[in-house]
């Protein structure tokens, strides 16, 4: 069977085909085109961190681009959270386009005064006379055994602080059309990327971490939510990993009779209140998902909006799942019982349609 | 009737060791030229881009991503150009 890679498209107001090309990428793959693309685009545009130089990032986010673009570019920075994404804010003020990458988001309590004191703040209190159009690459999640201060996803405790975008997108083709979107907002941007979804040798290779990316540059928004799967009795709703857990769950739901529409959240700040209320108007019940902690957290987020704005059309109560307020274990299989799965929502939504 | 070519692990990821396939780079049916990268692959200590060791087309990939082989071990059949 011959390999079709290509389609060609008409532009009929030029009437000129062009050739689009789509590649199967991973997750990191997918980042690293992102950040070249942009790169060659803008020269304001550089990179900052620990060990994105030539080790190409711990989890593979600046692979190749210190070969590309050298070290006035891709800057490896000392351990000092503090002092190189303070320099990026700085730099941002100043006009250029950092993007900074902190290794594990687990560390940013050492940053913290920089990143919601300064660079979620000064645009406001500066009347938006200064922008900061800066970028903060983070890895998040666990579910590979690094241990409570190596495993967290802490979605909601950026999502909970005014002054920054947030997005956690799941797919390749979502993180290379989210980071450019990231890249070119003159707002600071937190994009957080799931390690396990990088696609890495030495990590679990799932399925999801593959996945078909345009080669040409797009941008995907940056607020909203993404229906990856239609269904009609019961919405789940997921991020990242919690995603794919959802698209797992419903397809063995599917035996049992059950009809799940899921959605990947995409963007934790802005929350994209929309889609989600759409898809509870249709199916009446709903399973958020979230591998962050319980309380306070997305699921939490997620549910007081369905429960004050669409009250009217649930069926049974909302069901949440979420990590048990306890820091994650370092244990394979303790970790693995307290991050939701498949298994989990199946069981959840079993017992919510026969409410 | 072409013959199939055999491409192998390259000695370059040392005697004995095993590797795990992170990303074919081409799909069965895609056609590569000498030099450019068919596979990225990791071992316990680094991730390796596997050149193509002629110009070809892709035809059966024998070891698949997540997959695991020793040096020198078959990874994939191909039609020399």
């Amino acid at each position: 069977m011959p390999f079709d890679r290509t389609r060609m498209t008409i532009n009929y107001l030029t009437m000129e085909a062009t050739k689009q090309i789509t590649r199967k990428l991973t997750g990191s793959k997918a980042m690293a085109q992102a950040l070249e693309q942009e790169m060659n685009r803008d020269k304001n545009i550089f990179i900052m961190g620990e060990d994105v130089g030539k080790y190409g990032g711990i989890f593979g986010s600046t692979t190749g681009l210190y070969e590309k673009f050298g070290q006035e570019r891709i800057m490896d920075t000392p351990i000092s959270e503090t002092g190189f994404i303070g320099a990026a804010i700085g730099a941002a003020a100043e006009g250029l386009r950092p993007i900074v990458e902190l290794m594990f988001v687990d560390f940013h309590g050492v940053v913290m005064d920089q990143i919601y004191n300064h660079m979620a703040k000064i645009p406001y209190m500066s009347g938006g006379s200064v922008k900061l159009p800066i970028v903060l690459l983070t890895a998040v999640g666990g579910g590979y055994s690094d241990a409570a201060q190596h495993s967290q996803t802490l979605y909601a405790s950026f999502g909970h602080l005014p002054g920054m975008k947030v997005v956690a997108p799941t797919f390749p083709n979502d993180i290379k059309g989210m980071l450019i979107s990231a890249i070119r907002d003159d707002n600071p941007v937190v994009f957080m990327f799931h390690k396990t979804l990088q696609g890495l040798g030495w990590m679990d290779q799932l399925d999801a971490s593959l996945g078909p990316v345009p080669e040409e540059v797009y941008t995907t928004p940056l607020d909203k939510a993404k229906v990856v799967r239609e269904g009609k009795d019961v919405t789940i709703v997921g991020v990242q990993m919690m995603t794919v857990e959802a698209l797992k769950a419903a397809d063995k739901l599917v035996e049992r009779g059950i009809d799940a529409e899921v959605i990947d959240l995409r963007s934790i700040k802005p929350i994209d209140k929309e889609t989600i209320l759409k898809s509870v108007a249709k199916t009446g019940r709903m399973v958020v998902v979230d591998e962050d902690y319980y309380s306070y957290g997305i699921t939490a987020e997620v549910s007081a909006i369905v429960a004050s704005e669409g009250f009217k059309h649930l069926k049974a109560p909302i069901a949440r799942l979420a990590i048990p307020d306890v820091p994650i274990p370092y244990s394979r299989v303790l970790e693995k019982y307290v991050i939701p799965d498949a298994n989990d929502i199946i069981n959840t939504v079993e017992n919510m349609v026969t409410y | 009737m072409t013959k199939l070519k055999e491409i192998v692990l390259p000695e370059a990821l040392g005697e004995d060791a095993e590797s795990s396939v992170v990303l074919w780079y081409k799909e069965i049916g895609e056609s590569f030229e000498e030099g450019e990268t068919l596979v990225e692959v990791q071992t316990e200590k680094v991730a390796f881009e596997v050149p193509a060791p002629f110009s070809g087309t892709l035809i059966e990939i024998k070891v698949k991503r997540g997959e695991t082989a020793k040096t020198g071990a078959v990874i994939a059949m191909a039609e020399k150009l």
